[in-house]
């Protein structure tokens, strides 16, 4: 089962129905220069991760406020949005969900646009909801995502990139977003520190695994629909291609293959054949155990338990 | 130390090449510092501002100038937004966030509704925004 169709068919849909509706006042109030691109990809779907982790998240603190949990939730889905509108323009990709970017259809302008005016507009909405410390963790988390981008675009086409690189990259593009949903939910909701700290440790876990898996993902046929080996193509280490060259035979056979101009496929298969993405799949597995386990030091109920599905869901997912 | 020498000690930690050419900190200073003054401000929340916005205005002409803008140049502009608006939530006034916001969206749909060339200079906006956020903090105290 996918992890859109496991979280659609969970217990979750009046949680995900609140986002839904909020999203949808949120976005009425914009122009419409900037709000039909940013509906057409919120109306194309995606996995909902961060608000329903926000929403979760939210659940285990006192003062939780479905209404303003939905918010911060919106909050964190128009970010993300902005996000993939701007790495689509500098990735050059010609479509995202099934339909084509907002790069590709209207222009490297408009994308901008789009991604900057719904940055800002999210920065609106938590300047209403009045939570100075909820605010502040967003905008950190959303400062680690930008220089995330900025490394992974330097380090673009650079061979012998190793783990450390590569787990900062990841804590940064993938997890940050997943730790603003989670503790900024949890803060907005008026738990206490320790469960704040959880919800870190178990953010930071979910989502490196999750970027591990999609990275394996990236060299299984079908995975995607996309080409596979789609980030070598583009230049980057993804953490199978890392790990299939430490191992210094095949790192040495990978660095010939991608230096001759027709050795990407093979570099692709020899990746394939490491035993690389078993590997990687398996440490995505331990993480994301970890990341649950770091959830024992919240209190025990509903809320808890999605959590930790929606970990193994990360680490387990096929596509 | 003066708020302009304050303003480049500030930028010299978060974005240094910015001092290479210093119109805007400079810019950005004086309005803050005539501002604080009207206001009667002590505090160092119209300089915090005055770092955003040369940030801003730094980021937004780079995202004004596409098509004719490189992958490393917009992803730095990025950056730059974000740390904008960080610098903005850690003065924790959300009259001034929300100020920040609507700066920020005002300029993107200009860019959005102008096929060439950036609609208008950001320099009014950001001053807009410095100024109004020393008043914020003046009515405050």
């Amino acid at each position: 089962m996918s992890i859109v169709a496991a979280l659609r068919s969970s217990t979750v849909d009046p949680l995900e129905g609140m986002v839904e509706a909020e999203l949808t006042r949120l976005l009425d109030q914009d122009p419409a220069s900037v709000r039909l691109p940013m509906e057409e990809l919120v109306a194309a779907g995606g996995k909902r991760l961060r608000p329903l982790m926000t929403m979760l998240s939210a659940q285990l603190g006192p003062a939780y406020d479905p209404r303003r949990a939905a918010s911060l939730a919106a909050v964190l889905e128009l970010i993300h949005s902005a996000t993939l509108v701007h790495d689509d323009l500098v990735d050059g990709s010609a479509e995202r969900r099934g339909r084509p970017t907002v790069g590709a259809s209207l222009g490297p302008r408009m994308a901008i646009a789009v991604g900057d005016y719904y940055f800002a507009r999210s920065a609106g909405i938590l300047a209403e909801l009045a939570d100075d410390a909820v605010t502040l963790t967003v905008m950190r988390n959303v400062r680690e995502v930008c220089r995330a981008q900025v490394l992974e675009t330097n380090v673009r086409g650079a061979s012998g990139l190793d783990q450390d690189v590569y787990m900062e990259i990841a804590s940064g593009k993938t997890a940050a977003l997943l730790v603003a949903a989670c503790v900024g939910g949890a803060q907005l909701a008026g738990a206490p520190a320790a469960v704040h700290e959880a919800l870190r440790a178990y953010a930071t876990g979910v989502g490196l695994a999750f970027q591990m898996v999609d990275d394996v993902i990236d060299f299984e046929a079908g995975g995607t629909g996309k080409p596979v080996g789609q980030d070598l193509r583009a230049g980057v280490w993804s953490l199978p291609v890392i790990v299939a060259a430490e191992d210094p035979s095949v790192g040495a056979r990978l660095a010939r293959m991608l230096e001759s101009p027709t050795g990407l496929g093979d570099a692709i298969d020899l990746v394939r054949g490491s035993g690389a993405l078993g590997r990687v799949r398996h440490r995505a597995e331990a993480l994301a155990q970890e990341a649950a386990r770091s959830l024992d030091a919240v209190p025990t109920g509903d809320a808890r338990t999605r959590l930790i599905g929606l970990a193994e869901l990360a680490a387990g997912r096929r596509s | 130390m003066t708020l302009a020498a304050s303003l480049r000690a500030e930028l010299q930690s978060v974005a240094p090449d910015l001092l290479d050419e210093p119109a805007a900190a400079e810019y950005y200073g004086q309005v803050a510092e005539s501002a604080a003054r009207a206001h009667g401000v002590k505090s160092d929340l119209p300089l915090r501002v005055a770092v955003a916005a040369t940030l801003l205005e730094w980021a937004i002409t780079a995202h004004g100038e596409a098509p004719d803008v490189d992958a490393g140049t917009l992803l730095m502009a990025d950056l730059r937004l974000a740390l904008a608006a960080e610098i903005a939530a850690e003065v924790r006034e959300p009259r001034v966030q929300a100020a920040l916001s609507r700066a920020i969206m005002e300029m993107a749909v200009g860019i959005a509704e102008q096929p060439l060339g950036l609609a208008t200079d950001p320099r009014p906006v950001l001053a807009e925004l410095v100024g109004a956020s020393a008043a914020i903090v003046g009515q405050g105290m």
